[in-house]
Parts: structure tokens; sequence; C-alpha cells
């Protein structure tokens, strides 16, 4: 009995979903000929459940991975991998200012919530399209691309050992219930997935604006072999430290209301013999 | 209800390589017999202290779940299914319960390493590892545990609101100030721990999960991981290890997989789902339960919850899977452990004799015998395996949940059969 009104809920949902899409396309504020896309179409609560089996799309392992819907000038650059990626882009400002600083590399997003990467899919067709037709950027935003995907569970599904030379984690759930601990994207097993994807002296990145989170994430990837912290002058030197403080969309929210930005940041170790 | 008693089944089986036993859990009891003379070497079962109201979720509650045996066969752990964890000693092959503790969370495999370390998974998703000494120091004594028990039963009796003793909160907290080995953001299905075969002095430990994940990290320095084994599309149940240097691994999709444990790359695929359909003409989705590799023969057997019948493959060229033979049973299998012993080769199976609805009249332990390789494998009831079930519990009955694995998929899965869902393969709680 109970099958059959959950079937009904979750049809009723995808429904909605429907009819909230066929709006938006009517609506047409984005992704065509350079429009931006309203932010307030895309509105999502802030949080999704990590644990749930979300309906996603991924390959069974990284060779079986199709890049060339997500990045469509790989043709010509069929060696091309990526190798910088923004766990939990929300709304892509990291995602964007990261494309025209590295040029040669692949950015990408990932992100779980639907709506959200629906918004950043039609900001990137639309900023491509400005790049090709307006004002010329260096990698035309070919380069970045962002893609809905539960990454504490299916990281190595898209990356192989060692592809990835930077990972970003900006301002990411708290969590602050201690019983919802373990859905934290910085935790010290998790971490040891983050250093098999990530190459030797590759960084992973962390800013948050809540000090309690701070301090988890420090103590879990300092307790992690694997990883050592940066200095405050290996940070100063780094630009994606600045970007990351300063381009991020909840950057520049906690920016406006004067609060606090804590960052950590951690270079991967190569493997002990 | 009808009020048909039939023999309790047993959930698990373990074959006991350092006095040739079999040791049978059935619901809250756990028995040993040994293979040469069906001698019952122990019996163990929760002591019925508790009225007739609470009975039942205890007999739940102590099923014992999973067996696992130190590799010098000095002591063994089980894992029951409220979350205690038992160290028993071992003392000319009769066992001895002595510290038991509470663990944070349900388990959901066992196993102990080659310096004599309990390594257990939990189902969310991490995995702990606990000294034998540690344990000996802040495990609980059983009889203190009666003790806090009968403790708090009277206080309940007497309207007090204290209902847990104080000693098993206190072992839960130590156990949660454990860092886990490693971690996956999932269920996890099983644990092995093998030796590295690219670097024989490093061991390695091997996970899967149900988002078909196989991943491979260094033991104990697990916060190295070697190498992800992917390729399945449903989750994983089942691993095991062949010849030291392949692995081989089945779930909820159609295949049975063979890795090479130097590269992490696939070397086969063994399309199960066919030779169920084709040649027991079973048209369920496969969840595999049973993966067991059988070293003299080259060969793997598999049995998926809830079809009565079992596939042998065959390894040629060290690297290929070929279909042997099938063998049907009487009932659904459960559980199956292989005995290597001087004095026998052959495959023990648990069948699941509650769902049968015509009266057949054989029992939920059987043997297949493998020393003859030759003519097809039957099943047979050994002298041994006669005594052991007419030792097994009657029931009224299923004292615990005996499906496992079909849970595991997930609601969108592409995997369920026809007129299949979620909820009719659920798990069957008493």
């Amino acid at each position: 009995m109970s099958a059959v009104q959950k079937k009904s809920a979750a049809q009723l949902q995808r429904e909605e979903e429907e009819a909230r899409k066929k709006l938006k396309r009517l609506a047409k504020q984005g992704g065509v000929e350079g429009r931006l896309p309203m932010k307030r179409l895309f509105r999502q609560r802030a949080h999704a459940n990590v644990l749930s089996d979300h309906e996603l799309d991924y390959p069974r392992n990284p060779s079986e991975m199709d890049w060339s819907p997500l990045y469509p000038d790989i043709k010509n650059h069929p060696e091309r991998k990526v190798e910088i990626v923004d766990i939990g882009c929300g709304y892509g400002g990291l995602t964007v200012a990261l494309g025209p600083h590295f040029p040669d590399t692949y950015v990408l997003g990932m992100e779980i919530r639907m709506q959200v990467t629906d918004y950043l899919t039609e900001k990137i067709q639309a900023l491509r399209y400005r790049a090709e037709n307006e004002e010329p950027v260096p990698g035309g935003y070919q380069n970045i691309s962002v893609l809905r995907m539960n990454c504490q569970k299916f990281l190595p599904n898209f990356f192989e050992k060692g592809q990835l030379t930077k990972m970003f984690f900006c301002f990411p759930d708290p969590h602050f219930k201690a019983r919802k601990h373990k859905n934290r994207i910085i935790t010290t097993t998790l971490a040891s997935e983050y250093a098999y994807a990530i190459r030797p002296h590759g960084i992973l990145y962390t800013i948050t604006d809540v000090e309690e989170l701070h301090i988890w994430m420090v103590q879990h990837l300092d307790a992690h072999p694997l990883f050592r912290r940066l200095t405050k002058q290996e940070e100063e030197k780094d630009i994606c430290v600045t970007l990351m403080t300063h381009e991020t969309e909840e950057g520049k929210k906690v920016a406006r209301n004067g609060g606090q930005k804590f960052v950590a940041c951690y270079e991967r170790l190569p493997n002990p013999e | 209800m009808s009020s048909a008693t039939f023999r309790h089944p047993c959930q698990t089986v373990l074959w006991n390589k350092f006095s040739d036993s079999i040791v049978c859990c059935s619901g809250p009891f756990l028995k040993e017999f040994a293979c040469s003379t069906g001698e019952k070497l122990n019996e163990y079962s929760y002591e019925d202290k508790l009225d007739q109201k609470h009975r039942e979720a205890a007999a739940y509650g102590q099923a014992v779940r999973f067996v696992a045996y130190s590799k010098d066969g000095s002591f063994m752990v089980t894992v029951n299914e409220d979350k205690t964890l038992c160290l028993w000693n071992v003392i000319n092959s009769k066992i001895q319960l002595v510290k038991l503790i509470k663990v944070a969370k349900r388990c959901s495999a066992l196993e102990c390493s080659e310096n004599g370390d309990i390594v257990y998974a939990d189902k969310f998703g991490d995995v702990f590892r606990i000294e034998k000494n540690w344990l000996l120091e802040n495990g609980i004594h059983p009889e203190e545990q009666a003790a806090a028990e009968q403790q708090a039963a009277e206080a309940a009796k007497s309207g007090k609101q204290k209902a847990i003793g104080t000693a098993e909160h206190s072992s839960v907290e130590k156990v949660n100030n454990f860092h886990p080995l490693l971690g996956h953001v999932s269920i996890l299905t099983q644990l092995l721990i093998c030796k590295d075969p690219k670097n024989p002095s490093r061991e390695l430990i091997i996970t899967s999960d149900k988002d078909e994940h196989i991943r491979v990290s260094r033991f104990p320095q697990s916060y190295v991981i070697e190498g992800f084994c992917l390729g399945h599309e449903d989750f994983v149940s089942r691993i095991c290890l062949v010849d030291n240097d392949m692995l081989a691994s089945g779930g909820g999709d159609n295949h049975v997989f063979l890795w090479d444990l130097s590269t992490y790359k696939c070397l086969d695929a063994f399309n199960i789902k066919a030779a169920f359909s084709n040649y027991l003409n079973m048209e369920t989705s496969m969840a595999l339960n049973v993966l067991l590799y059988v070293p003299p023969l080259h060969m793997l057997m598999v049995a998926s919850e809830g079809n009565s019948g079992v596939v042998f493959i065959r390894i040629v060229d060290g690297r290929r899977l070929e279909y042997h033979s099938v063998l049907a049973t009487p009932y659904p299998v459960i559980s199956a452990t292989l005995r290597e012993s001087s004095n026998g080769l052959g495959i023990i199976l648990a069948l699941d004799n509650t769902k049968s609805s015509e009266q057949k009249n054989l029992s939920c332990l059987q043997y297949i015998d493998l020393r003859n390789f030759a003519a097809p494998f039957t099943l047979s009831e050994p002298p041994f395996l006669q005594a052991a079930v007419n030792e097994l519990p009657e029931v009224e009955q299923v004292l615990c949940p005996l499906s496992q694995v079909r849970p595991l998929r997930k609601a969108h899965s592409k995997f369920f059969a026809p007129g299949e869902t979620r909820a009719t393969v659920g798990a069957d709680t008493p």
C-alpha cells in the first residue's frame, strides 16, 4: 500500500518538474544568444541528502565516460582531461572564474542539486555565446562545464588515479547536527578518495564561513597522512585562493554580510613506499 | 498461520578448518558439528531469562550473522543482529564466550587479519579494526552483561525508566571514538584482507559496496587507495579471492566479473542471469548471496538469493570464465561454505525451507561432494549433516531475517525482473 502511495508521490514530483521546465522554456530567459538565465527561476533548498539514492547518470568507470557533450571542443584536444574540479559548485561563480585562468585545462563543476546545475548549464551556454560573438575570453568558456553528481559516492567513476591537479571545496554544507557529521564532505575516510583522484603535489582547497566546520576540516585533513597544509605564504601566492575567496557566490554573500572566511589548502603528498 | 513446525534454517554456515567441523548459525543458536563423526562439539544459545513478550525480540537480536576465526584458530568472533560483537576462546575445539562489546552500527562484514586483529564493516560504510587485547580489556564479561540485563529488566518492572545497563553504554561510546580504517558513503557489503600480488610484503583490504564499487586499499595503511574495480551496474554483494592474484565479484546485475588484482582491470565477465534462465528456468533478477571459489578445481560456485539452484563456473587459462554446470536445489540457497580437508572436498549448502508451499521432505542442509570431478555434481545428506539437522531448533516461524541481499537494490534499478519492485523484495522481518 505504502509503495503505491510513494510511487504516485514520485510521479507527482516528476510532473511538477516537467511543468516547471516547460514554464522555464517558455520564459526563455537564459541560454539563448548570450542572455544570462535568471537565478530566481532556479532556486532550490540549500541541502540535499547525500546518502539517499538519487537518480543519477554516471559511467561504470572513467574510460566509459563520454565528455563530448560537456566539452564540445574535446575533438580538437583528444588528450585533454578534466584536471580541476569544483565540488559543490553551486551557481558556479568559481567554476566560471577559473575558466579563463586555466584555458588549456578542463574545469568541471559538480553539484548535486538539479535546479542549480540546470541554471549553470544555461549560464555556461550564454557565456560561450558571448565569448564567441561579443568579447573573446581565453578558452572561450569552452573549457568549463557542470555535471549533476554526488561526489561523495561516485568520484572514482569519473576520474582515474591521479588525474586531478586541483580540487575545490567552497562553502560546503556545514551539517551542524552531530548525527549528520558523517555527511560532511571532508572526512578522513573521504579524504582518501580525494587523495586517490589528486596527483602528487596537487592541491585541495577548502573555504568556509563556519568556523566550526573549518576546525573540523583542518582536523580531518591534518590527520590524513597524504595531505600537508600549505603555509600562509604559499596560500597568498596562489591565485586560486584569491579566486575562491572573492569569486564564489557564497564568498560574495559572506562579504556583503561582513562575515569571516576561513581558508585551508592542502598539498597531496606522494604515497609512502 | 499454520502451526506446523519446521527445522529453523541456518542463516550462516561456516566450515572450521581447524577441527574439520561445521558451524551452523540457526536463529539465535550457534552449534558446531564434527564433519567426520557428526558429533556435536559446541552449542550456544541466548539464556531464556526474558518473559514471553520479549522472547521474539531477543531471539531476533541474538541471531548470529557473521562468524570468523582467527588465522591460528585460537579464537572466534561472532556478530549478532543486535550489534553485539562476541569474542570466544577456542580450546580443544570447545568454545567459550570471553568478552562481548556493543558496536555502534549494524555490521555487514567480519574478518580476522593475519596478525589477529578483528576487522569489521558496518552498514554506514565504515571499516573498523579492533585489537584482540583491546577487546579483552574493554569488553564486557558475559556475566556482567547478564547481570546488567537482569537489573534493567527489574528496573523496568518496578517502573523506573532506566532501561539499559551503564556498562553497555560506555562500550558503545568507546567504539564510537574509534577512527575508522576506511569508509564508503554507502552500505558496505563485504571485506577481504589478502596479500598484495604486486608486493608480497604488503597486505590489501578489499571492500565492496551497494553503489557498484570495489575498492582496493593498503592494509592497515588504508588511507592509500591502490585502485578500484569498476564495472558492475548494480550493487556488489559478494567478492572472493581467486588464486591470490585475481578477484571474483557479483551482485545485483547480470554478470560475475573476474579482476586482475595487479592492474584492477576486468579479465572476464560471465552472464550468470543467462545461466540461471537457460539451465534452471529461473527468470528472477539476480542477487548474489553466495560466491565461493574451489581452488583444487579452479571453479566458482554462485547462488542467487531466492533461487533454488547453484551455477558452477570454471576458470580456464587462468583468466576466462566458462560455464561448467548447474545443480537444482530443493529450496533457495541462503549460505554456503567450502569444506576442503584431507577427508573430503565439498560444499555445504544452507537452504531456506520456510517458503516452500509443498512439503518436500528434504532437510535444509545439503552437501555437494566435489571429489568426483568427472561426474555431474549431486546433492547428498551425509550422516554429519543429518545429525546437524536433527539438532536444529524446531520452530513455527522464522526467528531472524534471511533475506540480506535483495533489499540492496535501488528503487530505480533497471535490473528488477518484470513485476518485481523494491517493496516486493523487501526484507522478510519476522
